[in-house]
């Protein structure tokens, strides 16, 4: 019954959708975008060439953009690689660089805290591509690295 | 299945940088000779009526590891005028000193109480489902689907600014060119069901990786259910 009842509705609207549909290897059209927002409270500000941009859940979140949150604010991201970011109150956030290929999982991730907090928990490019996802401060430089593990093998 | 395998492999490393800008420009109490005084932990014991600020003392960028979802903690390399130092345990936190790195412990409480807030803000972790096909057919799904798409639309419906993937994949019966059409067109039969549900079709990205991301590994022409199917992650 069930199998039937989605066949019927999948045979209704095979007109009407509009979703295109492509070999893609790459995400196609995305452009500059790195992500979105999905975690926004309080005010958060993105600063995008020199225009800023009052923030809401959903947004785009851009390359280059420097992310601003106020004070008792928050701005939850996720990245087109399942990087999950999350800037607390008084934060200035900069997307520096991102680049993600779905088939390889290759690409890069920058950012950048100018100042604040920043929770960060990696996606798929810090297993793939490791020495290309970079978190800077003014003082330091955070590689991250995805857990590592030895194998042994002994035969017969 | 080997969608959740590959995000369950995956690295979950979380980390937190706090620069000085956090922190309020604090004063700090000093003694004689103008030294900052440090408690035992070597903080400098803040005054809020001091007269002076200690520019020694203003608080250290730092970062600390948190344990991943699988309770085991990453690794990162914290890198500070050309040296670097390697944070491998969860609940260790390294800051730079005047003298260099200072690695010490911080309790999972005290990480719960002073950033418990943010770390309630992070996104929820991408959600994967996966929806099998009758053989050789691009519309008709197993009986098993159904619960699956109830499933996939409670998580959709539980998230802001919801993003779905879709990736249709076939088995080794056919050929490729066959197989990369086939393996579209059950991505869209389950984007249109999708839409039939009330989903907004802009949410919704759907690729076809034809007979080439088996779940199980078969030969040429061999008919394997577990690879007939469109994998799905809510994001």
């Amino acid at each position: 019954m069930l199998k039937v009842k989605l066949l019927g509705l999948t045979l209704l609207t095979l007109m009407a959708s509009n979703v295109n549909i492509a070999l893609a290897e790459v995400l196609p059209s995305e452009g500059k975008k790195a992500g979105t927002f999905k975690v926004i409270s309080g005010s958060v500000t993105a600063s995008r060439n020199n225009i800023l941009h009052n923030v809401k859940t959903g947004d785009s979140v851009f390359i280059g953009d420097l992310i601003i949150t106020a004070a008792s604010s928050f701005a939850g991201m996720t990245l087109y690689d399942n990087t999950r970011l999350t800037s607390g109150p008084n934060s200035r956030v900069v997307i520096d660089a991102f680049s993600f290929n779905t088939t390889t999982h290759k690409g890069e991730l920058s950012a950048s805290l100018d100042k604040g907090s920043l929770a960060v928990i990696s996606g798929q490019l810090a297993k793939a591509s490791p020495e290309k996802v970079v978190f800077n401060t003014r003082t330091m430089t955070v590689g991250v690295r995805g857990t590592e593990f030895i194998i042994e093998a002994y035969g017969e | 299945m080997v969608e959740m395998r590959k995000f369950g492999l995956a690295a979950c490393i979380t980390f937190f940088a706090l620069s000085p800008g956090l922190a309020n420009a604090e004063s700090y109490w000093q003694n004689s000779s103008g030294s900052p005084i440090q408690d035992s932990n070597g903080v400098c014991v803040i005054a809020s009526a001091a007269k002076h600020v200690v520019a020694a003392c203003k608080p250290a960028d730092r970062i600390i590891l948190l344990p991943g979802d699988n309770g085991k903690a990453g690794a990162v390399l914290v890198t500070s005028k050309g040296t670097t130092h390697r944070l491998d345990q969860a609940y260790k936190t390294v800051s730079i000193a005047e003298g260099g790195f200072s690695e010490k412990s911080v309790s999972a409480g005290k990480v719960k109480s002073e950033f418990g807030q943010l770390l309630n803000a992070l996104p929820l972790p991408v959600a994967s489902f996966t929806v099998k096909f009758v053989s050789g057919s691009a519309t008709e799904l197993t009986p098993e689907a159904a619960a699956v798409v109830t499933q996939l639309l409670a998580e959709v419906e539980r998230r802001d600014a919801p993003e779905i993937r879709l990736v249709g994949h076939t088995d080794t019966v056919g050929g490729l060119l066959k197989n990369d059409l086939l393996s579209q067109q059950r991505a869209q039969t389950v984007v249109d069901i999708l839409i039939n549900y009330g989903l907004a079709p802009g949410v919704m990205e759907a690729t076809g990786r034809g007979e080439r991301e088996q779940v199980v590994a078969t030969a040429d022409n061999v008919s394997e259910a577990a690879n007939r199917r469109v994998d799905i992650r809510v994001r």
